[in-house]
């Protein structure tokens, strides 16, 4: 599999040789079955070795940004991805597993990578500190570790290298669910773009008014360093879905213009390429038509891509529109096909101290699939392993043959730190495999709350790692009829559920000071108490006759037991 | 067959008769029962994880103790070690042997921290035998107990004045499984186990006064009230041993510590009831008796409601179980004293 | 018995400094002395502590921090105040790299905003403060009583990026900026910590000593130092003789030893910089930490070596809205510090207006009024801080702005009433016009661009 993403990546990057520093960007349009359009620009930068390039070290940058290279490069980082995600992305809405760029992470932040290693642990740990606070300066962003014990190491074999072997590298993940995604995160992207978003798609992109409005937004850049043999590439992403329905409802039909507020813009003069691509969903035409339309398998998926080329002279200015025949008024449709594999994550019995995570991963190919789901938990949430149980929803039947094994990396609380599972499962066909991992939150001390503690906690997301992809072939035999299925022909092999907001048991903000002289008192109260009866002295005391209380016994001794100051009137031993 | 006898076996068949209805399913996760130190749950999701090929210590998942990964967490086991500690304390008593059994064996604390299966039953099993035994087994038996709950410890001194070979004993067997264990296990268990109860670093609420108090406490003053909280629970062995006999300094020990340990449980509380019965020189001499017995039975009603009111339907907060617990605290004091 | 080495290299250095400064100038100032006649442009020492008034040409570069310290969305007026000064002070002419913009919350991107990437303090939503090229340093839950104070004072994890620190110099003039919920002298943070006028006063004056903490030298033994949170007190300190300066302890007479003592022993220490001492952090372990020392008397003791390590600002505007604003520099002790706030002691600060369509109060009064006369000015423009304060309307603002300019001159002037407008006197020439040589001075230029 490692192999095949390499085969992939090769010609790629072979074809990015001959040019050693390239600029290509795209923006592809995607409609969704439900009404929705995502817009995803990817901005990809192929750029030499700065060993292999010229006598000048900086030369390599002028289409690269020295402030995202110079920190991975003097911090050993083979290989470096950050991910933005704000909103939800709806599976079963959208007929898709996840948005269209593969490398889009779960919810909220994430900051993950491979660090070229020498063997030294605690070196690499502070290379990796290093870099995650340098980028999180660079995208207005805490990126970086609160803790040493934030950090997650176990999930190498979730996000292979592209290069390289994992026996000389290290993989460090870095989840951030409670980051979202606002224009202070949007400029340093623009930034870092040799065009600035002053022009080519990229200036479509600096709208923050525009693209904030959208659902489902996704920033994100993941770069591969050079090594002596070959090249770097740098990627940044932007995606966000439209509502392409007006709100008192009509016809889907949009045109660049009426996303963006304008045409095809000036072309940046340094882009290889730039180009429009739209994933032609049935009954679609557009103006002007598209002078190159041709079949591609996109996630499972054989679709008919059209694609406009923008640096074509006479582009610029123009708008591209695109419609759907004799559709008058959207009707939402009753049934939405969902994707093959899907996952849903949600906590049921959710009580301030206990919970239960049931994830529900649905499998509506006709075979069964093998995946790896993982999960990563602060330190405070304390999972019950012994008391995992599956089952095929439908069926109280107990399915445990299902999970073939796991690997489990529990937090060391107090500490800060995380807890990471991962389940190696079975899924099976036509059915829903649905998952419980029961779990306890621990009570955190007042002095860990976050200022918000009443609103809850995020939790990452879970990852399900498809283990049987094969890829999308760029060559296809011209027979193929469009539209046609194989849930295995893709190249997304993870799947992210949404995070979750978790509540957490919290104490009384407003109480240090009462509890700790009320249960201060008590102690002392029983220390005081304790004091009283060990430092009096017992015995039987005799009392005079006719000092005794009323009218009782006069000449036996009172029958019980007084206490007598400091010994006075001491009648018996003290026992 | 001695009246003793038959309560016993009353107490044991009762026992098994619950354990058949789904009582016991209820009482589990009852944190009044069994604290993350005691319950069946952490028990099992250490010997699953020990059953895996894995260190159940390495997490902050198990914090019992390593004896503990042996025990078949099986009703029949607790239900014997009640019927043991009854026995136990039968012997110890001089009279009315029936009423003590039953007094333990029908104290709704011990009943149900039997059928929750927490391991606090154990614990007081445990500690009863080493109490009602003599001699070196005395000593080696306060081992385990303090293996197991390490509060115990807190008894050697009354041992020691009750027999000098039961601390050579005490010390032998507890330096041994120390060893043992260690050996077995690395040194990963003391922390987790000993460690946990020392610097009360898990903060799930329980019956004691300390788990709201370290949740509030200032990151500044943390070591030094934990400190306090700790030494409170040693201050007494010494001015107790001088001035009682060793059985009852022992008696007021197992109360004082049963009260005031880091994570306390209503189990505990039995132990230390049954004991009590033991001597009714000492019932009688009661400060309070009737007064904290119906105390007890309010906090009994009030902890699981308060509880349930804060974590479960989320319509009263921390303090109205920390409330709870106090006034179960002060109680459990003034009966005490 | 506490035994703290700081403290006690500290007190040692004082012991030995009337000695060494007596016989020979320390091989440094000689140094700087030799720097100083060379042209070299080093500051020395005794130009910075002694020369406050006379530094007018070292003035080359601004600085603002603006701090949000609010969160939750109904307090969309404090993002507003904030970013309304961010946007004006980049008009005129702070660069974005100098300023550190300190956000508590997101309301931009909050889902209650009905016009999402948008912020706006009028109604009629005429300008967009957010805009497209914002950069935000500390977001979210990062802004906090800790990390502000951190930054004043320039002591950070040797990781945090240069976008998120104060890279402020002797020669820095510093804006700060503050707006949240407030009362007599705190300012609250995220609803959950507070942050005291004694904390900024001594943060402040951190930024003014000029002196390095180095624990490489010295043991010392403190008694009966209590601390109670952030602030210490300590009886009695009682040096021994640092490692390096062994050789000169038969010198020492004993007598001198005991001024030295009584001289340390009133102090009361506050412990704000000890990065160990932060309140609501969990502190590691070493609970010895909390009583280390840095105290005003510990820069005295400081001086010979104070010339290594240079001030981080020559000017400091402080601006402060919030409730009772006026209490929150009234514990400033510190040169050349020049101060206003929106409303004196006992006195709310209001909103100014609400928007419909957002559905929340769009900015405060005090900024609003600030920013209406800001708005008029443009680089070039000469207005002096004077005319800005005679802007002023307590009528309008409804609240009593207070002014505070008693620390920004050497000799120091005394008004009755530094926090209250009513009884200001006007000053018969521009308030920094005296420590400004032949410049004018000009409020916003001075704190806005640099003069170079």
């Amino acid at each position: 599999m490692r192999i095949l993403l390499l085969a992939s990546l090769v010609p790629a990057l072979a074809a990015a040789l001959s040019t050693s520093n390239s600029f290509h960007e795209a923006l592809t349009l995607h409609p969704l079955p439900d009404g929705k359009l995502s817009v995803l620009f990817e901005f990809t930068t192929y750029f030499a070795s700065a060993s292999t390039g010229s006598s000048l070290r900086q030369s390599h940058h002028y289409l690269t940004p020295p402030s995202l290279l110079l920190p991975l490069e003097h911090n050993n980082i083979s290989e470096l991805t950050v991910s933005f995600v704000a909103g939800q992305w709806d599976q079963r809405r959208s007929g898709e597993a996840g948005p269209l760029h593969y490398e889009s992470g779960g919810g909220g932040g994430e900051v993950r990578g491979w660090l070229r290693s020498n063997g030294d642990k605690a070196e690499s740990d502070r290379a990796w500190t290093a870099v995650t606070h340098a980028l999180g300066g660079l995208f207005c962003a805490g990126l970086g570790p609160s803790d040493e014990g934030d950090i997650v190491r176990s999930f190498g074999d979730i996000y292979p290298p592209h290069r390289g072997s994992p026996s000389n590298l290290t993989h460090y993940l870095l989840p951030h669910p409670f980051l979202h995604l606002c224009t202070e995160n949007l400029t340093p992207f623009l930034s870092l773009l040799p065009s600035k978003g002053l022009s080519g798609l990229s200036s479509l992109l600096a709208q923050p008014g525009t693209v904030f409005s959208w659902g489902f937004k996704s920033e994100g850049i993941e770069v591969i360093m050079p090594d002596e043999t070959s090249p770097g590439r740098w990627r940044g992403w932007w995606e966000g879905v439209v509502d392409l329905v007006p709100e008192r409802g009509g016809s889907r039909a949009f045109s660049l213009e009426r996303i963006f507020g304008r045409g095809i813009p000036r072309p940046f003069p340094e882009a290889e390429t730039s180009v429009l691509r739209l994933m032609v969903s049935e009954g679609m035409s557009m103006e002007p038509e598209a002078p190159k339309r041709e079949g591609k398998w996109i996630d499972g998926r054989y679709r008919e891509v059209a694609e406009w080329d923008l640096l074509e002279p006479g582009m610029q200015g123009r708008d591209v529109r695109f419609w759907w025949d004799g559709e008058r008024d959207f009707v939402h449709p009753r049934t939405l096909r969902p994707p093959s594999i899907s996952v849903l994550r949600t906590v049921t019995a959710p009580h301030a101290s206990d919970g239960t995570f049931t994830i529900r991963f649905s499998n509506a190919g006709s075979e069964s699939r093998r995946a790896v789901y993982s999960e990563v938990w602060p330190w405070w949430v304390k999972g019950w392993i012994s008391e995992i149980s599956l089952r095929v929803d439908g069926s109280d039947e107990s399915r445990d043959d299902l999970l073939d094994s796991m690997s489990y990396h529990p937090s060391t609380p107090p500490t800060p730190s995380t807890t990471s599972l991962h389940l190696f499962l079975t899924l099976p066909a036509q059915s829903t495999l649905v998952v419980s991992i029961p779990f306890t939150k621990l009570t955190l001390k007042y002095t860990e709350h976050r200022p918000d503690a009443e609103r809850g906690v995020e939790i990452p997301s879970g990852i399900l790692n498809l283990l049987d992809t094969i890829g999308e072939p760029e060559s296809v035999s011209s027979d193929v009829p469009l539209g046609v299925e194989n849930a295995r022909q893709t190249a997304r092999r993870r799947i992210y559920t949404n995070r979750l907001l978790l509540d957490v048991p919290t104490p009384d903000f407003s109480m240090p000071y009462n509890v700790i002289i009320m249960s201060s008192t008590v102690m002392a109260v029983f220390f005081g108490l304790m004091q009283g009866a060990l430092t009096r002295k017992w015995g039987w005391v005799e009392l005079p006759k006719g000092e005794g209380r009323g009218k009782q016994g006069e000449d036996e001794p009172k029958a019980g037991v007084s206490v007598v100051e400091g010994g006075a009137q001491l009648a018996g031993s003290s026992s | 067959m001695t009246s003793s006898g038959l309560v016993l076996i009353a107490g044991v068949v009762l026992r098994l008769t619950l354990f058949a209805t789904s009582i016991p399913a209820l009482l589990e996760r009852r944190p009044e029962l069994s604290t993350p130190l005691t319950s069946v749950r952490s028990l099992k999701e250490g010997q699953f994880i020990l059953a895996q090929g894995s260190d159940p210590y390495a997490g902050g998942v198990f914090h019992h103790s390593p004896l503990y990964l042996l025990l078949p967490a099986v009703p029949l086991v607790y239900t014997l070690a009640d019927a043991v500690a009854a026995a136990t304390l039968c012997k110890i008593a001089k009279e009315r042997k029936a009423l003590v059994a039953a007094v333990y064996l029908f104290n709704p604390y011990a009943l149900l921290s039997c059928l929750a299966r927490s391991t606090t039953t154990i614990d007081n099993a445990v500690l009863i035998a080493a109490i009602g035994a003599a001699g070196p087994l005395s000593g080696a038996m306060l081992a385990v107990a303090s293996h197991l709950s390490l509060y115990p410890v807190l008894l050697v001194a009354p041992f020691a004045v009750r027999s000098r070979w039961s601390l050579l004993a005490f010390a032998v067997s507890f330096s041994g499984m120390t060893a043992l264990n260690t050996v077995i296990f690395g040194h990963s268990w003391m922390r987790a186990s000993w460690g946990v109860i020392l610097t009360v670093s898990d903060l799930t609420p329980n019956v004691g006064m300390w788990w709201y108090f370290f949740t509030e406490m200032f990151e500044h003053f943390r070591s030094f009230f934990l400190g306090v909280f700790q030494l409170h629970n040693v201050i007494y062995v010494v001015p107790l041993c001088l001035r009682l006999e060793p059985h009852i300094a022992i008696l007021v020990l197992v109360a004082v510590f049963s009260t005031w340990k880091s994570y306390p449980t209503l189990g505990d509380a039995a132990a230390w009831a049954g004991l009590l019965a033991c001597y009714p020189d000492v019932v009688k001499h009661l400060r309070h008796p009737l007064f904290t017995l119906t105390v007890h039975l309010y906090t009994f009603i009030l902890l699981p409601l308060l509880h349930s009111l804060w974590l479960l339907t989320g319509t009263g907060n921390a303090n109205f179980f920390y409330a709870a617990t106090m006034v179960h605290g002060l109680n459990s004091s003034l009966a005490v004293t | 018995m506490l035994i703290s080495l700081r403290a006690a290299l500290l007190a040692a250095v004082a012991l030995l400094a009337p000695f060494v400064v007596g016989q020979e100038l320390p091989p440094q100032l000689t140094q700087q002395v030799a720097d100083l006649f060379a042209g070299n442009g080093s500051v020395s020492s005794g130009a910075t502590v002694a020369g406050i008034g006379a530094t007018g040409g070292r003035h080359t570069n601004n600085w603002a921090v603006l701090v949000c310290a609010s969160r939750y969305w109904f307090n969309y007026r404090h993002m507003a105040n904030t970013l309304a000064m961010y946007r004006t002070i980049k008009r005129l002419g702070i660069p974005d790299s100098n300023i550190i913009l300190m956000l508590a919350d997101d309301v931009a991107c909050n889902a209650r905003n009905a016009f999402p990437a948008t912020v706006y303090a009028n109604a009629g939503r005429q300008m967009d403060l957010y805009g497209d090229g914002i950069e935000v340093d500390y977001r979210g839950y990062e802004v906090t009583v800790e990390s502000f104070l951190r930054l004043l004072t320039g002591r950070h994890p040797d990781h945090l990026p240069p976008s998120k620190r104060l890279l402020t110099d002797a020669s820095s003039n510093v804006f700060i900026y503050m707006t949240g919920h407030g009362g007599n002298e705190f300012l609250k943070f995220q609803d959950n910590e507070e942050v005291s006028a004694f904390d900024i006063a001594d943060a402040i004056e951190q930024m003014w000593e000029k002196r390095s903490v180095r624990a490489d030298v010295g043991i010392g033994v403190c008694f009966g130092t209590v601390c109670v949170g952030t602030v210490c007190v300590g009886a009695v300190c009682v040096a021994l003789p640092a490692l390096p300066v062994l050789p000169a302890l038969p010198a020492l007479p004993a007598l001198p030893l005991l001024p030295a003592l009584l001289d340390v022993a009133p102090v009361s220490m506050r412990g704000v910089a000890s990065p160990d001492s932060y309140p609501h952090r969990p502190t590691p372990s070493v609970p010895l930490s909390h009583f280390a020392f840095r105290t005003p008397l510990a820069a005295l003791m400081l001086y010979p070596h104070n010339a290594d390590v240079p001030s981080r600002f020559n000017k400091l505007l402080y601006v402060v809205d919030t409730c009772q604003a006026n209490t929150m520099f009234s514990k400033f002790y510190s040169p050349n510090i020049i101060s206003t706030g929106s409303s004196s002691l006992g006195e709310n600060s209001y909103s100014h207006h609400h928007d419909l369509d957002i559905g929340v109060a769009v900015i405060d009064s005090f900024t609003h009024y600030i920013l209406e006369y800001l708005e008029t000015l443009g680089k070039s423009s000469k207005a002096t801080l004077k005319d800005f304060f005679n802007t002023y309307d307590p009528a309008r603002i409804q609240s009593h702005p207070g002014i505070s300019t008693e620390l920004s001159h050497t000799p120091r002037r005394r008004f009755s009433s530094p926090t209250s407008s009513a009884e200001w006197p006007p000053p018969s020439q521009n308030v920094l016009a005296a420590s400004q040589g032949s410049r004018a001075a000009v409020p916003f230029s001075e704190f806005v661009h640099p003069t170079s």
